[in-house]
């Protein structure tokens, strides 16, 4: 059984905001990503983890078309994106869903969870009938009481509202479904049983997960690949068992280290000095030089080369760390 | 368990009856409602005809068969009114109408397009801003010549921008909202997204607007009537009415009374209702 | 804050200048030919102009022109405060337009003077005494001004005063007398309309955090409380203000005609019955003008009252 060789591959990506400020329209921009590579395998769960601020979101609706990106590369199925929005591009999007972190925002007010339900299959296409017969199925699966479809979204609880939005995004039968901190919004009974059905879905439907999420616990429980993004730049990737068994940024392991999870850190906490700089003036050389505790004095130099410590496991640091196995 | 506690539970229908039972707003639902009858029954309510003139009747006080009296023409001003607010009343709709949905496609235009569109759009939407209403309507019609057609043009050229302004505010921040861009994600065509996302966020300022527009558009049109542009004589139309009973004050002031009355209760109750829609929906 | 300054100063000669195309483009609408209506000002009577005249004109006026020459033209004389003559008997009519005004203004300044001696304390009255009878009086009242025309006012206050009671005079400008009615007719919308937003503000004032904190801190003597309170409840009044002054102007029209006083409305009123093109064109554009003025100036207060916009 062989898989596509690169079903979904993202190469020195950047993008640029402009921004309008100051006296006579002077332009000034930054990047809000730069020199992305990424590479994501068909029924991946791919996880980006990293603070607020440090560009997941930009790279997730980057991917879905919502912002040009300024240099770099798109592949998917084998297909390059050669500009924004042309024909690859387009595939991308329509074998694409999006779950989003808070599902009240995502949802019309005005319209029922059933008509929310419906309405991507509506765009393309599918006939009423068709579609509310879908929309019951889906919400049994999703474990929605089929009253809760005549309601509108103030009218149900966050959970079942989030359930919606994913029962919604899998309506259309997508290949990778885009999931920006889905559990962030819920209480944590919610989460344990949203999370159970993410896991659910993803088998039920053969799904690729691309997952930004700040719940460690939750990565290590589903993820297959792990990414860790400080300032816009990628800072580690690997397979998630090397991972969460042996980061090597010294970033990923102070993230690691704050997780209160045992099952995911078990030794002590690592706390990082000063402060997330700005995009707008991000620091020379290395980016997260200025805090971390192993640096040198090539770090505010020279940005660091990819270093790989294992199969598909790279680093982007200028030490060679010594293992931290966990 | 806690997934299944909604999160917010209806209005109780207690206090939303209460609110409706203030007696204000039920003076001026019923007065808004006898108008609104009034403007399309006109030309069955009339006692006498509106049009006949009979010159012994010239002037004459209010009577058993002439409530209102009669003009300098010896016509029934009763019946000149009820025609006169069909007039007034129609035009003030008419005006509603276009300069609302020039303004709302405007508006929409412009917040949803964005970019050099929506700057220049807007840019236009100042310019017609910085003219005094009445003034710049005057002139218009005044040069465009007599006749209804005229004066509808001329008032709803100076106030559709107001639907625009609020259209587009609405839309700007609807935009952004992110149904909206899962709709666009997922394929959803512009016009549903526009017809099924962003108008109905709008209808509720929109509604407000107009019905304040509404009264400002009769006080408009009515004005200039008073001064002389639009319908002419002998159709009736209120301030045409104060414009021919004005040369009577002294010897008959009811020819001002009542004309004058008959414009102010319609625009108050319509300035009422509009404030208690205003309150109701928060908008603006 | 100087970048503001200047940047909403070439906003707001942007929009003259866009104003000044519409005004210009209005002409357009005339129907008829306005080398023809030239001709018949200047010489009395269609019988009196041969078809040679006419053409003369119309070369001499450039009518003939494209629009954009002609636009082009008359901005050129506008900007070097030349606004043509009037058709009816040649007064340059900038000059008109600056002596008329002036007496509009007295009719403006008398009626915003009405309007706030009357709504000042009403409003804060009836903000304070939220929910009483004055309130409900207040909030009743308010709604009636607004909704009573302009024009009806005025011939009742004519008919009561000048006919019945014969107290005052109804036309014309003279003595103080003169002023009394047309300025009450005037006063009484906006009286109506600054009361209502007084009100408001003083009510949203009192329910603001800031104002509860101060209460709670102590300052409880009636004047210092006052004092906060007329600061924050005063912003949206100087805005109401420059809103009206301009909304004077306008209703300034329709009081004119009623009272024949001689001010600017009345002077369009006999422009437009007399078809006389350059008089109309340049009240349009001088009262639009006004307004941009006030609008920039409003703009400028707000901007210097409410520290909050600075922040933008």
């Amino acid at each position: 059984m062989t898989e596509p060789a690169s079903y979904l591959t993202i190469k020195n990506l950047s993008v640029r905001f402009d921004l309008r400020s100051g006296p006579f329209f002077r332009k000034r921009s930054f990047f809000a990503i730069k020199d992305i590579s990424l590479n994501i395998r068909k029924h991946d769960v791919f996880c980006l983890i990293g603070e607020s601020g440090s560009g997941k979101s930009t790279l997730m609706w980057t991917l879905l078309g919502m912002h040009r990106f300024f240099k770099g590369e798109i592949n998917y199925k084998g297909g390059r994106v050669e500009r924004f929005g042309d024909s690859y591009h387009r595939r991308l999007i329509s074998d694409a869903q999006m779950v989003f972190q808070d599902p009240v925002a995502s949802l019309n007010p005005h319209l029922t969870l059933g008509r929310s339900i419906e309405e991507p299959m509506r765009a393309k296409k599918i006939s009423r009938k068709t579609a509310q017969a879908a929309v019951a199925g889906l919400a049994e699966k999703t474990g929605l009481p089929a009253d809760i479809l005549k309601r509108k979204p103030t009218e149900a609880s966050i959970g079942q509202n989030q359930r919606a939005c994913i029962a919604r995004a899998l309506s259309v039968k997508p290949e990778i479904l885009f999931l920006d901190e889905p559990l962030t919004a819920l209480d944590p009974i919610v989460q344990t049983r949203v999370k159970k059905l993410l896991m659910d879905m993803k088998d039920a439907f053969g799904l690729t997960y691309f997952l930004v999420t700040h719940d460690l616990g939750f990565a290590k429980k589903i993820g297959t690949a792990v990414a860790v993004m400080y300032l816009g730049r990628i800072v580690e990737q690997a397979p998630a068992a090397d991972f969460f068994s042996n980061p090597r940024h010294p970033y990923s392991q102070a993230l690691l280290s704050g997780s209160l999870s045992p099952f995911v850190w078990q030794k002590e906490r690592i706390i990082l000095e000063g402060e997330i700089p700005s995009p707008h003036e991000p620091p020379k050389g290395c980016v997260f030089h200025p805090r971390c505790r192993n640096r040198m004095p090539v770090c505010d130099q020279i940005k660091p080369a990819c270093r790989k410590p294992g199969k598909d496991h790279l680093v982007y640091c200028h030490m060679q760390l010594p293992d931290v196995r966990n | 368990m806690s997934d299944t506690h909604p999160q917010h539970t209806l209005p109780q229908t207690g206090a939303l009856s209460a609110k409706y039972r203030n007696p204000i707003f039920v003076i001026a639902a019923v007065i808004t409602c006898l108008t609104i009858f009034t403007a399309i029954a006109a030309p069955l309510l009339v006692p006498n005809d509106p049009y006949q003139a009979n010159l012994s009747l010239r002037l004459a006080p209010p009577s058993l068969y002439y409530p209102m009296g009669n003009d300098a023409l010896g016509r029934c001003l009763f019946s000149r009114i009820i025609i006169g607010v069909r007039t007034s009343i129609g035009l003030g709709v008419t005006v509603v109408v276009f300069s609302c949905m020039l303004g709302v496609v405007i508006g929409l235009l412009s917040g949803f397009t964005g970019g050099f569109v929506d700057e220049v759009l807007m840019r236009i939407t100042d310019i017609f801003f910085s003219f005094p209403e009445i003034l710049a309507a005057m002139a218009v019609a005044g040069l465009a010549g007599p006749g209804a057609t005229n004066l509808l043009f001329a008032v709803s050229v100076v106030s559709w921008m107001r639907y625009a302004r609020i259209v587009r505010g609405v839309t700007l921040s609807v935009k952004e909202r992110e149904y909206v861009k899962y709709a666009h994600l997922s394929g959803v065509s512009t016009n549903s997204i526009i017809f099924r996302h962003i108008l109905p966020v709008n209808m509720s300022s929109v509604i407000v607007l107009a019905t304040i527009g509404l009264a400002k558009a009769i006080l408009a049109v009515s004005s200039l009537g008073f001064l002389g542009f639009g319908v002419q004589p002998p159709e009736p139309e209120l301030g045409t009415l104060l414009m021919e009973g004005k040369d009577y004050i002294m010897s008959a002031p009811h020819l001002c009374l009542y004309p004058g009355l008959a414009v102010m209760f319609p625009v108050l109750s319509f300035n009422i209702l509009g404030d208690k829609l205003q309150d109701r929906f928060g908008g603006n | 804050m100087g970048i503001f300054i200047v940047k909403r100063i070439i906003t707001s000669l942007f929009v003259l200048l866009g104003a000044s195309f519409l005004t210009y483009g209005m002409m357009m609408l005339a129907p008829g030919d306005a080398a023809l209506e030239i001709a018949v000002a200047r010489y009395g009577g269609e019988d009196r102009v041969d078809a040679e005249t006419i053409d003369w004109i119309r070369e001499q006026e450039g009518l003939s022109k494209p629009f954009i020459h002609q636009y082009a033209r008359w901005l050129k004389h506008v900007v070097m405060l030349d606004l043509g003559r009037s058709m009816v008997d040649g007064a340059p009519v900038l000059s008109l337009i600056r002596q008329r005004f002036s007496r509009t203004l007295e009719l403006v300044v008398a009626a915003i003077s009405i309007a706030l001696v009357v709504s000042l304390p009403l409003g804060i009255l009836a903000g304070m005494k939220r929910g009483t009878w004055l309130d409900s009086l207040c909030a009743s009242v308010s709604v009636i001004g607004v909704s009573m025309p302009n024009y009806w006012l005025g011939i009742i206050l004519i008919v009561v005063f000048c006919v019945r009671l014969k107290l005052l005079p109804a036309f014309g400008r003279g003595d103080i007398t003169h002023i009394i009615l047309p300025s009450i007719t005037l006063g009484t919308a906006m009286t109506a309309y600054t009361t209502k937003i007084l009100r408001n503000a003083v009510i949203e004032t009192r329910q603001s955090d800031f104002y509860t904190a101060l209460k709670a801190r102590g300052l409880g003597k009636r004047p210092v409380l006052f004092r906060h309170l007329m600061k924050n409840a005063l912003i949206p009044v100087v805005t109401v203000i420059g809103i009206e002054l301009g909304m004077l102007l306008e209703g300034a029209v329709i009081t004119e005609t009623v009272f024949a006083w001689p001010g600017i409305g009345e002077l369009m009123v006999t422009a437009i019955s007399n078809r006389d093109y350059p008089l109309i064109q340049g009240i349009v554009l001088f009262s639009a003008t006004v307004f941009i003025v006030i609008n920039f100036i409003v703009d400028m207060l707000y901007y210097f009252l409410d520290p909050r916009i600075r922040m933008t």
